[in-house]
């Protein structure tokens, strides 16, 4: 069951941009490209999360979720989407019970990133921790494939939860690094790689964890 | 010290001055004549003395008696004195008479050496008229001395003196009191001009003095400085104008350059991340060369624009207009042929004095404004006169609470519809600076759902 997203955005490049992201990490996006439009789909339909941006034709975005409030109507989570870095803006935003604020220009891992924590926050996605015939519970701490243990250290355990939470989608060494040992990490990149190698051989993934040229790695399964 | 203070200080001490000075000369004056009348007095007292001591001298010399010449003095003393002191003695210096007090008896040392003359001596600190007289009464000769008393005349001078300089204390202050009311009233004027000042010192720009009395320095001043605060007023607020337009365009220009790239490296970034369908590559990548190119058009639309701010010479030559139009028209046959719409050219046979490259500039954004603005099958028609031009389509039209702002950089009546036709919002910010470089006229009339009319009018050609 793919969660339906409602992007709202006027630029017809960057809504186009946002809906295939969200095809990777299996959302079932929905396009619109004005605030009267919006308002009409927003009533008539239930979304798991309205993406918008705040500079639209017809009504803006701050407009749009004031008259829906004031209507009554069950609003989805929302995350504004601007190029304006007015803090004033953001404030406004915020106050009218937006989820969070994203600036342009955006990294699509952001994007999935934030995505995914509104949807967890609302209960309306459980991650899904499971490729292939592995399966990592970060409750118990422990990844079992085919159901059997596998024993990772907790570096190896921390890249494999990253990968698994942004399958199909390339993540860079840095941000790898940043997720196991922290942002005063001193290592190079090299312990990333090292430790990939490791990961490869523990599952028996060296198809599934694909080195990306220059960039990093990126887990491929099936959503 | 403030200049009311000193102008005050400098009367008050020349009238101080000058009034001392008159005061004294009138005194002096006038103590000359009391004192030399009052010389006359003792002078004919002591001559009406000394012609009737020389009478009874003269009657009394027949008498035989040793002391004849005592009793006449006696005698004489006895009727004619008055307020003097009188001393009389014989040839051989013998007194033969005096009346004078015993505190006194030291002037009869003072007295003038030879007879006939008189001296001004003082005693105790009271001045005396001292006369000596030879008198010769029947070969016999005498002494007289006299002593009359001055001190009235002294005194009076005195008196006089202490009142003057008293009445002039309180001329001074009377004046001073009055100086000091009748310049805080004259300065109050030049006092608002510096309260004024201060005012615009601080920002305020809309502070003026006000102008008391117009004719005289300080309501002339009034008026020059409110003069010189209006224009410094409208300097200030030309600057903040020009400074906002600055900022408000480089905000505008900031975001429309991070609007193309936030698809272009999103596009880009997902490409190298994801495994992506090859109808979503092609869609991205061509997304890519999209807003890529709009913001080439940008650059080069801006850098245009920059370069006619910076002032680059025009180069001006006579132009045909059918050669004008043709360049134009061929420029945007691309997207007039995509939407279908039908571009009537009506070049006339017209000379335009003007800069060829930056004309064919003008008339290709705006033909390309009439397409985007056209339905497809639509019409445009580019029609020329001798002063001018106009542009026509039947397209959408403007929104009247737009149409003050189409020319301004960046200013875009629907955002996303104008990015979907490719417009950077910089066409007629363009038009406007090649038409004021060639001193002509844009006006814009448009009425929305029937079309717009952009004209083009020189007013010197």
């Amino acid at each position: 069951m793919a969660q339906r997203v409602l992007i709202v955005e006027d630029d017809s490049a960057i809504a186009e941009l946002i809906a295939m992201t969200l095809r990777v990490s299996g959302c079932e996006p929905q396009l619109c490209y004005d605030g009267l439009q919006a308002v009409r789909l927003l009533t008539d339909n239930d979304y798991d999360l309205a993406i918008l941006d705040v500079m639209l034709p017809g009504m803006d975005g701050f407009e749009l979720v004031e008259k829906l409030a004031a209507q009554g109507a069950k609003l989805p989570p929302i995350l504004y989407l601007t190029a304006k870095v007015d803090v004033p803006d953001r404030v406004r935003g915020l106050r009218l019970g937006a989820e969070d604020y994203m600036l342009k220009p955006f990294h699509p891992v952001e994007l999935q990133a934030r995505v995914d924590g509104i949807l967890r926050r609302h209960q309306r996605r459980t991650p899904d921790y499971r490729a292939l015939d592995v399966v990592l519970d970060p409750d118990t701490h422990t990844v079992t494939k085919a159901g059997q243990p596998v024993e990772l250290t907790p570096q190896e355990f921390a890249l494999l939860e990253l990968l698994m939470r942004h399958k199909n989608m390339a993540l860079s060494r840095e941000q790898l690094l940043e997720a196991a040992w922290g942002y005063d990490y001193l290592g190079g990149s090299r312990t990333v790689d090292m430790h990939i190698q490791r990961l490869r051989k523990k599952l028996d993934w060296e198809k599934a964890i694909v080195t990306v040229f220059k960039l990093g790695y990126r887990l491929e399964a099936p959503a | 010290m403030k200049l009311r203070t000193r102008i005050g200080v400098i009367t008050l001490a020349l009238c101080l001055l000058f009034g001392t000075a008159l005061a004294g000369l009138l005194l002096l004056r006038s103590f000359r004549v009391d004192l030399s009348s009052e010389i006359n007095r003792g002078l004919t007292s002591s001559d009406m003395f000394s012609a009737s001591l020389t009478a009874s001298l003269t009657a009394f010399s027949t008498l035989p008696e040793e002391d004849s010449a005592s009793r006449a003095v006696r005698l004489t003393a006895q009727y004619m004195t008055d307020n003097a002191q009188v001393a009389v003695a014989d040839a051989r210096g013998r007194l033969l008479y005096d009346n004078f007090l015993q505190e006194l008896a030291p002037l009869l040392d003072m007295m003038p050496a030879q007879g006939g003359e008189y001296s001004i001596r003082s005693l105790y600190g009271t001045p005396w008229l001292l006369i000596r007289r030879g008198i010769n009464a029947q070969g016999d000769a005498y002494h007289l001395y006299y002593a009359w008393p001055l001190a009235r005349v002294y005194n009076g001078a005195r008196l006089q003196a202490r009142t003057a300089s008293l009445l002039l204390v309180a001329l001074c202050a009377a004046m001073a009191v009055g100086l000091w009311v009748a310049l805080r009233a004259s300065f109050s004027p030049l006092r608002r001009v510096e309260k004024a000042a201060s005012g615009i010192a601080q920002g305020d720009y809309d502070t003026r003095a006000p102008v008391v009395h117009a004719h005289d320095e300080a309501g002339q001043l009034a008026l020059a400085f409110n003069r010189m605060a209006a224009s410094t007023q409208e300097h200030v607020e030309r600057l903040t104008r020009q400074d906002a337009a600055q900022k408000q365009f480089i905000a505008d220009m900031a975001h429309e350059l991070k609007t193309p790239m936030t698809s272009m490296i999103g596009y880009a970034d997902l490409l190298r991340r994801t495994q992506v369908t090859e109808n979503q590559r092609q869609e991205a990548l061509s997304a890519i060369v999209q807003q890529g190119e709009r913001l080439e058009r940008m650059g080069t639309k801006l850098l245009r624009l920059s370069g006619l701010d910076k002032g680059d010479a025009l180069t001006l030559a006579e132009h045909r207009t059918d050669a004008l139009f043709e360049q134009a028209v061929q420029a945007v046959e691309g997207p007039r042929a995509e939407k279908g719409v039908n571009l009537l050219s009506e070049p006339g046979d017209f000379h335009w004095h003007c800069d060829g490259d930056l004309m064919v500039t003008l008339l290709q954004n705006l033909l390309s404004n009439a397409i985007r603005a056209s339905e497809p099958g639509g019409r445009v028609w580019l029609i020329a006169r001798a002063d001018g031009l106009s542009v026509r389509d039947e397209g959408c039209g403007i929104p009247p609470e737009h149409l003050p702002h189409v020319t301004e950089a960046f200013y875009m009546v629907d955002k996303s519809r104008a990015r979907a036709a490719q417009g950077a919002g910089l066409g007629l910010a363009l038009c406007r600076r090649i038409a004021q470089l060639h001193k002509a006229r844009l006006t814009i009339d448009s009425q929305p759902g029937q079309g717009t009319t952009v004209s083009l009018l020189f007013t010197t050609s």
